[in-house]
């Protein structure tokens, strides 16, 4: 018998490049950790942050190879793709700035925590680009493991193990419902390439088989609708937001709402853009829950983590009317949204961190009361940014916000963007709220000298200034999030 | 020959037993091993179907074979963390593992 | 033929799974969640999926139940319904009972006639083929997602110095 020559299809590795940098970059900080157990962080930081860098330049350079798929259609290589890609690989670059300060701190363990993040950064970016449910699952996986050690990190403490114990759970059974969401799917169209699923649909299939799909769908969305912590799939992300430690919260914060909501727009855009009038409903309602539980709950909060959580729930109903409005202008203000949003929402936590002290014990909202006079760059820092968060004009956020609605409005979902406005109204009231302890209220302890790291301040630095220069510029990124948003409409 | 649909209610009976499991049950480990359940219900389907539609790309298997490695990994992992929490607080029950509430 | 001994292994693996969501014994427990995977994997084999069928054994049955006896030792479990049940079971039965409703109508709905042929040929060597061409992205994302539950495994397991 004859052996036939194993020709693998579709080979292109500019579709991976980034993410073979990232793995690299990964495996030797690994080693150099283990291998030196004296190595300073500051090499193993100085290492992350290159190999960070040879990522964007490796998906920037991929960005002038042309669009379509790599592998048998198992990965995309899109301007899409590109632009969520390099915004993954910022909001980590900003969080290993976030994350030294923790390592010298807390003494936590510098090659593992920057190796974790590393990899869960090779994941989210997959999520970017996968164009095959079963690459999406993996991608998935693969971030999900990353980050539940992380929310971890902070082994001694209770409410760390508590919330990587809730992530765990709720994430596993959240995946057995993709899973089986992904079986459906399969069983009835065939394939598990989204671009299969298309033509299958568009072919039209019998009356039985398409309730089929359609329940393969609606598993498919609960599964990722935990990912993105949209109600009332959310119950962890509270616990999980408080246990991790604050530059950890900050990336799985960005870096989890990006990829989930890059598998939703590509899946439902591409794959599942047939069901449309079916899958519309669900999310209308979805988002609606999702905006004004977030926004009313977050109000009760006395705790900053918990209240930027309850916040990151309203911002995935705001991010789901993007996804609703189904027309590229709903694509580009969500491409839009979740490059603005992962700044500043890494910037925040990266404040938050900074204000927190040893062990974080200071994250209370009364901790921040008179904040401007201990650490003024701080109190300002986390106050453009939460005026952002609220979308404010002029900033990143009320442009954000502005494109998504102005999209659902042109879908003709008047009375959803009616809804999210109200529902913005009332978030500004808690943000306001923290604005006003920081720079009106005098404190209330004896004054302590501030131990602010330095690279904290550069990450609340970085959020500030893009936070600042989209609100007054938004243009560029508009330009490229448009762009980016072609390729889902050919 | 046999009907499809016998293999697939079993794995929709398998399925709704494991998360009958996850909600009714207290102990970490045993909500772990309902969720093997419900992942052991999908790779049923995924075969059955491969069978049923004469995949000759395999999809079904192939992702069967990943979904097994895969909660492998996830077992190991869940289980430092729950190990973790049972070295600090010697308990494993869900519900005495809640310091916060919303 | 394979209808019968198909029918045999499904009402034992339903029984098992039953029983290891009720059983007030958590090692019992780990034993009936050996009936379930070791007849999974039974299945996998009448269901032309040798190559899973065996995966299956050394994996789940070899690895995974294990791991998971493990696991039941070193923490302790107690034992009996108020100790491993919590008080929302009605709430949970509503939900796995609306759930097996709904998919099992879906499914009879959509698949009710189709068959499965047992006389065709799909062998390990398609299979290995298919994953080594196919899905080697898929294959290669596998190995970065084990090194980072690796990593991941041993930061959380070492003491502290």
């Amino acid at each position: 018998m004859t052996q036939d020559p194993l020709v693998i299809p579709g080979v292109n590795l500019w579709a991976i490049a980034p993410e073979m940098v990232m793995v690299a970059g990964a495996m030797g900080i690994l080693v150099l950790g283990a291998g030196f157990k004296k190595s300073h962080p500051l090499i193993l930081m100085a290492g992350a942050l290159a190999t960070l860098l040879g990522a964007a330049i490796a998906a920037i350079l991929a960005l002038g190879q042309g669009s379509g798929f790599a592998f048998d259609g198992t990965i995309a290589m899109d301007g899409f793709a590109g632009f969520l890609k390099l915004v993954i690989i910022a909001s980590a670059a900003v969080s290993v700035l976030a994350g030294y300060d923790y390592i010298q701190r807390e003494r936590a363990a510098a090659p593992e925590y920057l190796g974790l993040l590393m990899l869960a950064t090779t994941g989210m970016m997959l999520m970017a680009a996968a164009a095959d449910l079963i690459t999406v699952f993996l991608a998935l996986e693969t971030f999900s493991l990353a980050l539940y050690v992380m929310a971890a990190f902070r082994r001694q403490r209770l409410d760390s193990q508590e919330g990587a114990f809730k992530y765990f759970l709720s994430g596993s059974f959240a995946s057995a419902f993709f899973l089986y969401g992904v079986a459906l799917t399969y069983g009835g169209t065939g394939t598990t390439r989204l671009e299969g699923i298309a033509t299958s649909l568009s072919e039209g299939l019998k009356p039985g088989t398409e309730v089929l799909v359609f329940s393969g769908l609606a598993l498919l969305l609960v599964g990722l609708a935990f990912k993105v912590a949209a109600v009332p799939f959310h119950m962890w992300t509270p616990d999980v937001y408080q246990g991790a430690p604050a530059p950890v919260t900050g990336f799985m914060a960005a870096g989890s709402k990006v990829a989930g909501f890059a598998v939703l727009l590509r899946a439902l855009y591409t794959g599942f853009h047939e069901l449309v009038t079916d899958w519309q409903p669900i999310l209308i309602a979805l988002a609606l829950i999702t905006m004004i539980f977030g926004s009313v709950v977050a109000v009760a909060q006395t705790n900053v983590k918990r209240m930027l959580a309850y916040s990151s729930i309203a911002h995935s109903g705001f991010l789901l009317i993007g996804v609703i409005a189904a027309n590229q202008r709903g694509l580009s203000g969500a491409l839009f949204y979740l490059g603005s949003y992962s700044f500043v929402i890494v910037g925040s936590f990266a404040v938050i961190y900074a204000v927190g002290r040893a062990g974080e014990s200071r994250v209370e909202l009364n901790d921040y009361r008179g904040l401007w006079n201990r650490q003024p760059f701080m109190a300002v820092a986390l106050a453009v940014m939460l005026v952002s968060l609220a979308g404010v004009p002029p900033t990143a956020g009320f442009w954000a916000k502005l494109e998504v609605f102005l999209a659902a409005v042109e879908a003709g979902q008047v009375p959803l963007v009616v809804a999210a406005l109200l529902s913005s109204v009332v978030a500004v009231f808690f943000y306001l709220r923290v604005i006003v302890l920081m720079f009106l209220q005098e404190e209330e302890w004896t004054k302590e000298v501030p131990d602010t790291g330095a690279t904290s301040g550069l990450a609340a630095a970085v959020g500030l200034a893009v936070v600042a220069v989209l609100g007054v510029y938004p243009t560029p990124l508009l330009d490229f999030a448009r762009q980016a948003s072609l390729v889902l409409f050919r | 020959m046999m009907p499809v649909t016998w293999v697939l209610l079993l794995s929709a009976f398998l399925f709704s037993v494991g998360v009958y499991g996850v909600l009714a049950r207290r102990n970490a480990v045993l909500i772990l091993m309902s969720i093997e359940v419900m992942l052991t219900a999908v790779n049923i389907n995924l075969v059955a179907f491969n069978a049923m539609l004469k995949d000759v790309e395999m999809m079904g298997q192939i992702f069967a074979l990943f979904i097994i490695t895969i909660a492998a990994a996830e077992i190991g992992v869940g289980l430092a963390i729950v190990i973790l929490i049972y070295r600090n607080r010697t308990t494993v029950t869900v519900d005495e593992v809640s310091l916060m509430k919303w | 033929m394979h209808q019968y001994v198909f029918v045999v292994i499904g009402v034992l693996m339903a029984i098992a799974a039953v029983r290891l969501v009720t059983t007030k014994n958590v090692v019992h427990g780990a034993l009936y969640l050996l009936m379930v995977l070791a007849g999974a994997a039974a299945i996998f084999i009448l269901l032309l999926a040798e190559f899973v069928g065996w995966v299956q054994v050394l994996l789940y049955i070899g690895a995974v139940v294990v791991l998971l006896l493990f696991g039941l030792m070193l923490t302790r479990a107690p034992i009996g319904r108020t100790a491993l049940d919590n008080q929302s079971r009605a709430l949970a039965a509503l939900v796995a009972g609306a759930i097996f409703a709904m998919t099992s109508m879906v499914l009879v709905r959509a698949f009710d006639g189709q068959m499965i042929d047992f006389s065709q040929t799909l062998t390990v060597r398609t299979l290995g083929g298919v994953l080594f061409t196919k899905y080697v992205l898929p294959f290669e994302v596998v190995s970065v997602l084990l090194l980072a539950a690796l990593v991941g495994a041993v930061v959380l397991a070492k003491r502290d110095e």
